[in-house]
């Protein structure tokens, strides 16, 4: 293989042992560049990010399957907590000194308790949590302090690590949660594009928007998540929205969260309800106060309301109706709560648009960290260095790709047919990072067939390319698509799958 | 006494004398009196549940309400006999002279279309601009004079609505701040918070939505640990209003309970609107008593010259003194008048001053930030920027203008006094308060002045548009993407041919965007002081025309007493006792209205609520 097959992570990687070593006697520099050399190899690092009690933690409960992360009716994610994968449940917590305690994994009512040993907030530097979980195994989450508290010193958390521009931004990308687009969300995203990146586009690429607590924007009527899917395509096509995330979507946490902790007897509960007469049961869940004091339908005060806390009021009435509907198990209404609430798309932009990414995007992190400090701190040969970390940056358009993906399957651009955008969807790795599966072909298809697949769809865009009648967007479009079909071509291992080795031809 | 009655008497006591200045007075007072509106605001971010609030509180959808949609201009809702909506216009362009203030027309639209001719009218390519829109409904909450006012949403409160809002503040006699119960109070709505209350001290927390939120109960107590904390002096009173809307259709008494309304019609009726009828009554209160006072010093002058004749040279003295008093109060040389007139002539000049040295703050800081960077580029998020700094700077102005308006009230009423005292001993001047708060009109800087710089900076935008579409097809991002392969060797060369045409046009650039800045800020200044002083102009002559009145009467008072005296001295003996007897009832049955009225204590909260 030739240097230039090996990818952005190799020349990163180079650039920054070249660096380390120009910055000989800089201590403090090489410590940055060291830790920088590091995440190379790690899973890539997602940060979820919004103001207060817009449903960050629960998102990431559901995201990961279990319940880590604290959540509560009042503001209580206080410091940055990392999640990564690890063989056994484990929490510790590093001061800002940068000592490092073991915190003892404490449930109450089956959540996981984060203490912070008496400590101020502006004391810790982050809790960093281990846990089993597939989703941790693609990629490392990062829970913040919500932006706007109340206590300024937990919201300081929060912008410290996404504006973060003398090391470099310690997350490879960002999930913001909004309820409504308040000018303090804007505000955040504005700093999220200007500040930590060189490069706004990429910035941009890997910021994803989510209306998140989407079973809220109706007040929890029936057609909520509707009403919210329509909400979240209307910020998504607003200019300056999209000037800043590259989409926006929908998600009830809560539903998603909830429905997977559902038990038999809260599924009781579900079932009497679905029972009833429609007015009587409209009547019990017109409020979470008569559902509480609803005897009739089973359980006691306190599972009820445990039920409706986890659920939500919309949880329940959905939850209602598709018992009504048919399902009959807790499992089953489980998957249904899930499908319904919007998760399943941020899972698959994590799994398609972020996670196989995690080599270009750790690397253009790196290289962008790499320039600010050559330009704030210059040494001998920093002018050689600068032009080699530019030559990664335009080299690498993993950023192009993600936003194009977003856009395809948001169907922003134009003059691309059914046919065509199934095929622009494959190629992205929007249905597998594998050559054969980005080509829509069988997975026993050899080397040849790929590389004759590859040829055709080449060709194809290439023409589109060049098609005077087509539209600017479409032209751009087609670029980037022919781009990724030269690099099948090459056998360039661009795509990697989730945790594993880049996949080769 | 019942007001009515103590109109009644006090007019029939000002016939018998024969003095058409007090009855003009009463019936001004009168007017006053009837026309209660007690106007509350409802204010908070947008998205809280403001609108839908104001619906279930007079139980009709006059705001619209939607999960996309927001309030755009304020909805004013009172009482009416019988159900109307009406659409308060004005001509979007202002003339160049900055002359007359905006005329408005009034347009009644069926209430049943009343939010559709709203969002129509609010479509921006309409040349007629919507103010404000307003509802009159038959409803027993808002009898007695209660105004609500659904305000749109600010969003992160900083932007031109909340300078708006705050601006409307003064005017209010209470203000319910609304947040959703999904989430505690943020720090912007505390500093928000902070804001409204020094403006306005009547302030209620309205905790919406609780029919959602489990823990609704514990938020309220969180929020009301976070009020206290801050300082801010106000009750939480959590509320759903879709609850209240199911339990009206249902007749459901328990539901309607648990929707929490009843407290905040208790409190809207029994707290604020008792608190407001507390002080019309003060001030009809006062009213008379001016009228009584007056009475009493002609009949007293006039009896006492008639009782002890040989006084009366000494009496007619004293008299043409308070007379000429009085004369120089209306005189335009005299203190109060001076006060008045250099005070507001410093404010109008002072405030110009403020409001450009502000300004010029802001253009400061928006060139610095265009000169380190491609105003094209972030062209939008930079305008949007300066719009909230330009925002920030108006609300500090029109807090200053409100401080500084008050305080030369104050001087004003304070000299006056103290001139009228001399002359008049008892005499009082009568209550300035209310009357400011009268002089205003709704909602004093509307939104809408921004968007009259917005234009030009929308204008820019669009030009922007073109050389941002002309820099990507040469510029080093489009170019990357035409050759793939080649880019690596392409890439060094490429930026040094580019870069001398780059930096050309990003200078060109930035000086269009300052030009930009530079005329959207004149803009802004000159539209924002002209309303500014118009409404300083209109509270100076309301000023001067309650004072001027006031040493009117003064003057009438004493006028018509020398006259009294003046005949007293060549009545014959029989006239003189039959007048005497007269006087002498006339006085006691002054004097008997005036222990009435002193006796009056204003009726608690419990009369009108009931």
């Amino acid at each position: 293989m030739t240097a230039r097959t090996k990818g952005s992570r190799d020349q990163a990687r180079r650039v920054l042992a070249a660096s380390i070593a120009a910055y000989e006697g800089h201590e403090s520099d090489q410590e940055v560049l060291r830790a920088h050399l590091t995440r190379l190899d790690e899973p890539l690092r997602i940060a979820l990010a919004g103001k207060v009690k817009a449903g960050k933690s629960t998102l990431i409960n559901a995201l990961i399957g279990e319940e880590v992360a604290p959540t509560d009716a009042g503001e209580c994610t206080m410091v940055t907590t990392w999640y990564r994968h690890g063989p056994a449940p484990r929490s510790r917590l590093v001061r800002a000194d940068g000592e490092t305690v073991d915190l003892p994994l404490t449930r109450r009512h089956g959540r996981l308790q984060h203490t912070l040993l008496g400590l101020a907030p502006q004391e810790v530097a982050r809790i960093e949590v281990e846990w089993p979980s597939p989703m941790l195994e693609q990629v490392t989450l990062v829970d913040t302090p919500g932006i706007g508290s109340v206590t300024a010193e937990a919201s300081r958390h929060t912008t410290d690590l996404l504006s973060a521009e003398a090391t470099g931004r310690p997350v490879d990308a960002v999930i913001y949660l909004f309820k409504s687009r308040h000018a303090d969300d804007l505000t955040m995203l504005q700093e999220l594009r200007g500040g930590a990146v060189t490069d706004a586009a990429h910035a941009v690429a890997t910021t994803i928007g989510v209306l998140s607590r989407a079973d809220e924007v109706g007040g929890g009527r029936l057609d909520s998540l509707i009403s919210a899917k329509d909400v979240a395509t209307r910020h998504a096509e607003d200019p300056q929205m999209q000037a800043l995330c590259s989409d926006v979507l929908p998600v009830a946490g809560l539903l998603a969260q909830g429905g997977r902790t559902l038990r038999q007897d809260d599924f009781d509960i579900l079932a009497e309800l679905a029972r009833m007469e429609r007015a009587d049961r409209e009547a019990v869940l017109v409020s979470v106060g008569r559902f509480q004091h609803a005897d009739a339908v089973g359980g006691t005060p306190d599972s009820r309301m445990a039920l409706v806390a986890r659920l939500g009021l919309f949880g329940v009435r959905l939850g209602t109706v598709l018992v009504r509907q048919g399902i009959s198990r807790p499992g089953e209404l489980a998957d249904e709560l899930a499908r319904r609430s919007g998760l399943g798309m941020v899972e698959r932009v994590i799994a398609t648009q972020f996670a196989p990414r995690a080599s270009a995007l750790t690397s253009l992190g790196a290289v962008s960290a790499l320039e600010r400090l050559l330009r704030q701190h210059p040494v001998p040969g920093a002018e050689a260095l600068l032009a080699q970390c530019e030559a990664i940056r335009a080299g690498e358009y993993a950023p192009q790709e993600m936003r194009l993906l977003a856009d395809v399957r948001q169907a922003a651009v134009p003059g691309l047919d059914e046919r065509a955008t199934a095929a622009a969807l494959r190629l992205l790795g929007d249905q597998g990072v594998q050559p054969w599966q980005r080509l829509g072909l069988r997975e026993t298809a050899n080397a040849d067939d790929v590389a004759r697949a590859a040829g055709e769809s080449l060709d194809t865009w290439r023409a589109l390319a060049a098609d005077p009648m087509a539209t600017q967007p479409t032209r751009r479009a087609a670029r980037v698509l022919a781009r990724a079909c030269e690099e099948l071509l090459d056998g360039l291992p661009v795509l990697s799958p989730p945790g594993g080795t880049p996949a080769t031809t | 006494m019942e007001p009515g009655r103590m109109i009644e008497r006090a007019s029939e006591l000002v016939a018998a004398v024969d003095r058409e200045d007090l009855q003009h007075r009463l019936a001004r007072a009168r007017e006053r009196f009837d026309d209660p509106a007690t106007r509350v605001l409802v204010v908070g971010e947008f998205k809280q549940g403001k609108s839908a609030l104001v619906n279930a509180l007079v139980n009709a959808p006059v705001c619209q309400v939607g999960d996309d949609v927001a309030t755009a201009v304020p909805i004013v809702v009172s009482w009416a006999q019988t159900p109307r909506a009406t659409l308060v216009e004005g001509d979007e362009q202002l003339d160049d002279e900055g002359e007359a203030p905006p005329q408005t027309t009034r347009r009644e639209v069926p209430l049943e279309r009343f939010s559709e001719e709203i969002s129509l009218a609010t479509r921006t390519e309409r040349r007629q601009r919507l103010f404000h829109a307003e509802a009159g409904l038959p409803r027993e909450i808002l009898s007695g004079g209660l105004t609500l006012v659904d305000t749109p949403g600010v969003g992160g409160l900083r932007t031109s609505h909340a300078a708006a809002t705050v601006a409307a503040l003064p005017s209010a006699d209470a203000v319910l701040f609304v947040s959703d119960a999904s989430a505690e109070l943020s720090a912007a709505e505390l500093r928000f918070l902070r804001d409204v209350v020094e403006a306005c001290p009547h302030v209620t927390c309205v905790m919406t939505k609780t029919d959602i939120v489990p823990e609704w109960r514990r938020l309220a107590d969180i929020n009301r640990s976070h009020l206290r904390d801050a300082g801010i002096d106000a009750t939480v009173v959590p509320v759903s209003s879709v609850l209240r809307e199911a339990a009206t259709r249902s007749q459901d008494v328990g539901l309607n309970e648990e929707s929490g309304f009843p407290e905040l019609v208790r409190l809207l009726r029994q707290d604020i609107l008792a608190r407001s009828r507390d002080l019309a009554h003060q001030t009809l209160n006062q009213d008379v008593q001016l009228v009584s006072r007056h009475l009493r010093l002609a009949v007293e002058s006039e009896l006492s010259a008639l009782q002890n004749p040989e006084e009366l040279p000494a009496r007619i003295a004293d008299l043409e003194r308070a007379k000429a008093q009085a004369d120089s109060l209306r005189n335009r040389g005299s203190r109060w008048q001076v006060t008045l007139g250099d005070g507001m002539t410093d404010l109008m000049s002072d405030l110009e001053h403020d409001l450009r040295d502000r300004l010029r703050g802001v253009v400061g800081d928006a060139e610095d930030s265009i000169d380190s960077g491609d105003p094209g580029k972030d062209w939008e998020s930079f305008s949007q920027w300066l719009e909230e700094q330009v925002g920030d700077a108006l609300t500090e102005t029109f807090r200053w203008t409100e401080d500084n308006t008050r305080w030369i009230t104050a001087q004003v009423a304070q000299h006056f006094a103290d001139d009228a005292e001399e002359s008049v001993p008892r005499m009082a001047v009568g209550s300035t308060s209310g009357l400011i708060d009268r002089a205003r009109p709704l909602v004093e800087i509307d939104p809408g002045l921004l968007n009259v710089g917005q234009k030009v900076l929308i204008g820019m935008k669009g030009s922007y548009g073109g050389v941002l579409m002309f820099g990507l097809l040469t510029g080093l991002a489009g170019f990357a993407l035409v050759n793939p392969i080649s880019i690596s060797a392409g890439l060094l060369l490429g930026t040094k041919a580019y870069s001398d045409d780059r930096a050309n046009r990003l200078k060109r650039r930035q000086s269009e965007a300052k030009a930009a800045v530079r005329r959207y800020i004149d803009d802004v200044t000159f539209q924002v002081a002209k309303q500014l002083k118009d409404r300083l102009r209109l509270v100076q002559r309301t000023l001067r025309d309650h004072f001027t009145e006031v040493a009117g009467d003064l003057q009438r008072s004493s006028v018509d007493a020398l006259r009294q005296a003046n005949t007293a001295a060549k009545a014959s003996d029989v006239e003189r006792a039959e007048r005497i007897l007269f006087l002498k009832k006339h006085r006691s049955r002054v004097v008997e209205l005036e222990e009435a009225l002193g006796a009056t204590r204003p009726e608690s909260a419990k009369a009108v609520a009931s």
